[in-house]
């Protein structure tokens, strides 16, 4: 090797030693990753709601809660009763003991029938007795309306299921059935048949009656010959899946339900 | 994370230490390849057998027109120059046998389907037919017959084979 | 559209054929997009439900939902195309006795199997494994044990037994369950001689495949076809015939001479097919019966390709003369042929429509082979294919609806068409695939494909919608595969 070459190749050996050793020692210095958050379910939904779930917002000042019985004159305090849930209107402005109204629904005793309700029922002020001679302050009734309120108003129940809720159901109902739609490979045109099928289940999810075809659209003459066995496929599918994990406060929701089994579009 | 960097540093060091980027030109050129000698064609006819060959025979007319195969072009059924003086010298041999008949054979290469290749044949047979007719032998000694593609002479499946497949066979009887 | 009043019906006992029929459900009104409308009620419901329908519609028209007294309406998109899980369990027998086919316990076991392999093989069906299976005894053939097989994952059930009748012959019984409604779907009762054992589960299994599938049946067919073997340059090709799934193969010539494109009569009895006997190419007919043949045209042309007509009467042919090849059809009995088709091309590979109006079949008079439709007796040519490519060996489905095709273009490949020559679909994918043969339910394809160099030849069978391409077993290559219609 003849000398100009030698220092050639030293000098780019130098440089490149340099060079990765300037790399290396910025990879040395870990970053930390950001944290990804939670992913969130988000559920499309259809149909807008356009019937508010929201209950009314009573106008008139809320009717008082009353005791179900006045506690007695204390000598033994007996221990209070606690008052039955009672339909209450939602959060009037009023703070205290205006309560929250709990995000879970739940089904409450109602006192008439009314349709199931999503509504959240507060719970009522507990009754407090009166007593005579208490370590109560003074002022402990402030707040609490001792005049009876003018106020009749009852707000009622949402008197829907709202179109939210049931859109949730719906989507829940069909993840569970869509796994087990299984269909023959056949031609091309019996997969445009739609089924409609109706199912009524029981409190526990399985069914009550068994499937009944209550429609067909889509049918032609060239797809005819396959009409039953597309019935049967869907038929099949709300079967095999049963029983369904469904939540039980919105079985009157659910207890009747139309399938519409669309095959063609394949997954 | 920093070892595996040291490392490969390590290795490209290596590596750019033994490119010795050599650059002298080698001393003498290898020798360029010999020239090959023209391949002599070795392949005159073998001796005829002891037995004298019978004339009117087919050996016979193998030894007088040299060959009972024309060849043809893919999808193809006219006759070209070389096989037109082909079935020339076939012709002339017909005419110093004229009672001989003889059946022309029409053949395809296997890339046409079975009912259009035995169509196909069949017309290349006729093409050879029509041009012995014209070179004066009387339709009457010729029949055709196609076998598409159910008899080809080359196995392979590549274009040499395919053209040694395509052509019409003068068969005269032993 | 007028969009129609919606209506509350009764509800209805089973589901109309076409348009649409709701039971009871107000929310569920899909009037506007175009549907039949439900028909009009009887007159005295429209005064009671009037105001409420006319609340209904306009709910609905506005994407309401219906107040939560109506039913929850879930919607299933997308089904998933799967074979249906099925299972098959040995078919007991009520007394064992013997017969020629062997005793009746093992021809329950036998029968199962082909049972088994005719539902497997059709590729719409996943039968269960034997050790998935239990054992069942008589008693349990009409009782089906529903708690076993509901647990075991099929969703389908068939069971049957076998039975020796005092006359000698057999009686085979074959029963379909739904294992998930627990109920019967179909049973069948048949009665064969014993050495027709196979025919017997053949029909079951046909029974089977109707029921749960809509098809035609087809396992119980036989196939004709060309038997080859020996080396490229000279193969050695017989006519042979088998049941569809290979069974009962027998040879029916001796290979001395090359036959090539045998077809079936509609009736089974005979076979017409191309044979080079005595060094010329003509049509024969092959009786099965007597193993005789007979010539069909006698001109001293090259004649090939033959076909019958849906009727047996006919025989379609293509006969060379001069360098021209076209199309003429002649009684199947003999006699003097009638031209079809006078292009100077070459005319070939004719094939009847189900019904025997028209016929398809190739020509070149365009410059390259292509597919032609004319009616029976020659008149009204029309091209059909227009695809990249060039198109050949047609065959007219039995179902009427498409015509099978070899599409050459690089390689062969196996496709099918409309009648029209509408919605070209292409199934394989082999080198070189030809030579289409339909099933009797016009749902499954039998072709040939032959391997490149090798030359070699080999049956293989393909769904129509082009899933399920497997090999059908012969006991040598083969190739020219057609495929009877179904045995009585």
């Amino acid at each position: 090797m003849e000398r100009s070459e030698r220092t050639g190749l030293g000098l780019s050996v130098v440089g490149h030693i340099g060079l990765l050793a300037i790399l290396s020692l910025n990879l040395m210095s870990v970053r930390k990753m950001p944290k990804l958050s939670e992913p969130m379910d988000v559920m499309l939904v259809d149909k807008a709601g356009l019937t508010s779930a929201a209950p009314e917002i009573s106008k008139e000042a809320p009717q008082a809660a009353e005791a179900p019985e006045v506690a007695p004159t204390i000598e033994d305090a007996p221990p209070p009763e606690p008052a039955p849930a009672k339909p209450q209107p939602a959060p009037a402005p009023k703070p205290a003991p205006a309560p929250t109204p709990k995000p879970a629904p739940k089904a409450a005793e109602p006192p008439k029938p009314t349709p199931p309700a999503a509504k959240p029922a507060p719970p009522a002020p507990p009754a407090k007795p009166k007593p005579k001679a208490t370590s109560l302050g003074t002022d402990f009734l402030k707040g609490i309306p001792v005049d009876k309120s003018a106020g009749k108003s009852t707000a009622p129940r949402a008197a829907a299921i709202s179109p939210l809720a049931m859109n949730g159901l719906a989507a829940l109902i069909a993840s569970q059935v869509k796994p087990c739609y299984t269909i023959p490979a056949g031609g091309a045109d019996a997969a445009s048949i739609v089924s409609k099928i109706r199912l009524r289940l029981k409190k526990d999810g399985s069914i009550a009656v068994a499937p009944e075809v209550v429609g067909n659209l889509g049918v032609n003459p060239a797809n005819q010959p396959y009409l039953r066995q597309m019935n049967e496929a869907a038929t099949r599918a709300l079967q095999r899946c049963a029983p369904y994990k469904l939540p039980a406060d919105l079985f009157e929701a659910w207890q009747d339900i139309v399938f519409t089994f669309r095959p063609a579009q394949m997954s | 994370m920093a070892r595996l960097t040291m490392r490969i540093a390590l290795v490209s060091a290596l590596a750019l230490s033994v490119a010795a980027c050599s650059k002298k030109k080698p001393e003498e050129l290898p020798p360029p390849p010999a020239a090959t000698a023209p391949p002599t064609t070795t392949e005159t006819p073998p001796p005829p057998p002891s037995t004298t060959v019978v004339p009117g025979s087919r050996a016979d007319f193998l030894a007088q027109a040299g060959t009972d195969t024309i060849h043809f072009g893919t999808d193809l059924y006219d006759i070209d120059a070389e096989s037109q003086a082909i079935l020339s010298k076939q012709a002339q041999w017909l005419a110093r046998y004229p009672n001989t008949a003889v059946t022309i054979e029409g053949h395809c290469d296997e890339r046409g389907t079975r009912e259009y290749n035995l169509a196909l044949g069949e017309r290349r047979a006729n093409a050879a037919k029509n041009f012995l007719v014209n070179a004066g032998v009387a339709p009457s000694r010729l029949s055709v017959i196609s076998y598409g593609k159910e008899r080809p002479v080359a196995t392979g499946s590549d274009e040499e084979s395919w053209a040694q497949n395509r052509r019409a066979v003068t068969v005269v009887p032993q | 559209m007028r969009l129609r009043p919606f209506r509350i019906f009764p509800k209805s006992a089973s589901p109309s054929p076409s348009g649409e029929r709701l039971g009871r459900g107000l929310s569920n009104c899909t009037c506007a997009r175009g549907d039949t409308p439900p028909p009009a009620p009887p007159m005295e419901e429209r005064g009671v439900s009037r105001a409420g329908a006319i609340l209904a519609f306009f709910m609905a028209a506005l994407g309401l939902s219906a107040p939560a007294a109506a039913q929850l309406e879930v919607d299933i998109t997308g089904g998933i195309a799967q074979p249906m899980p099925i299972a098959i369990p040995g078919m007991p027998t009520p007394s064992v006795a013997n017969t020629p086919a062997g005793d009746t316990a093992s021809l329950g076991q036998r029968v199962a199997e082909v049972v088994t392999n005719d539902l497997k093989n059709s590729g719409l069906f996943n039968p269960l494994p034997k050790s998935a299976l239990e054992t069942v005894s008589h008693p349990q053939v009409t009782a089906p044990d529903y708690i076993f097989w509901t647990q075991s994952g099929a969703q389908a059930l068939v069971q049957g037994f076998v039975q020796a009748n005092g006359d000698g012959s057999l009686t085979v019984g074959c029963y379909l369950y739904d294992v998930l409604a627990k109920s019967e779907l179909a049973r069948q009762g048949f009665v064969v001689q014993p050495s027709q054992w196979r025919r017997a589960a053949h029909k079951c299994a046909d029974t089977v495949y109707t029921r749960l599938t809509g098809e035609g049946p087809y396992f119980d067919s036989r196939v004709v076809y060309v038997s080859e073997t020996g080396p490229k340059t000279n193969r050695t090709k017989r006519l042979a015939i088998m049941d569809q799934d290979g069974a009962n193969h027998r040879f029916l010539t001796n290979g001395q001479t090359i036959v090539l494109t045998p077809r079936f009569a509609p009736n089974q009895q005979t076979i017409t097919y191309m044979s080079y006997t005595n060094n010329r190419a003509r049509v024969y007919v092959y009786d099965i019966g007597s193993g005789t043949q007979r010539l069909v045209v006698d001109q001293p042309n090259m004649t090939f390709a033959p076909r019958f007509s849906p009727d047996g009467r006919s025989i379609v042919f293509s006969m060379a003369i001069g360098g021209n090849t076209d199309i003429y059809r002649v009684a199947a009995s003999g006699g003097a042929p009638q031209r079809l088709t006078t292009s100077p091309g070459i005319d070939t590979g004719a094939s009847y429509s189900p019904d025997g109006s028209r016929i398809v079949f190739e020509s070149d008079r365009s410059g390259t082979q292509q597919l032609y439709v004319m009616n029976a007796d020659g008149s009204n040519q029309s091209r059909i294919s227009f695809g990249s490519g060039r198109y050949g060996s047609a065959a007219w489905s039995p179902r009427g609806d498409l015509i099978a095709f070899t599409r050459i273009g690089g390689g062969f490949n196996v496709g099918i068409m409309g009648v029209d020559g509408s919605g070209e679909k292409i199934l394989t994918n082999g080198w070189q695939d030809e030579g289409p043969s339909w099933s009797p339910n016009g749902r499954v394809i039998m072709f040939f494909r032959t391997g490149q160099g090798s030359g070699k030849a080999d049956l293989w069978s393909v769904d129509l919608t082009g899933v399920n391409e497997r090999p059908v077993p012969t006991p040598l290559d083969g190739s020219d595969p057609a495929w009877g219609p179904l045995l009585p």
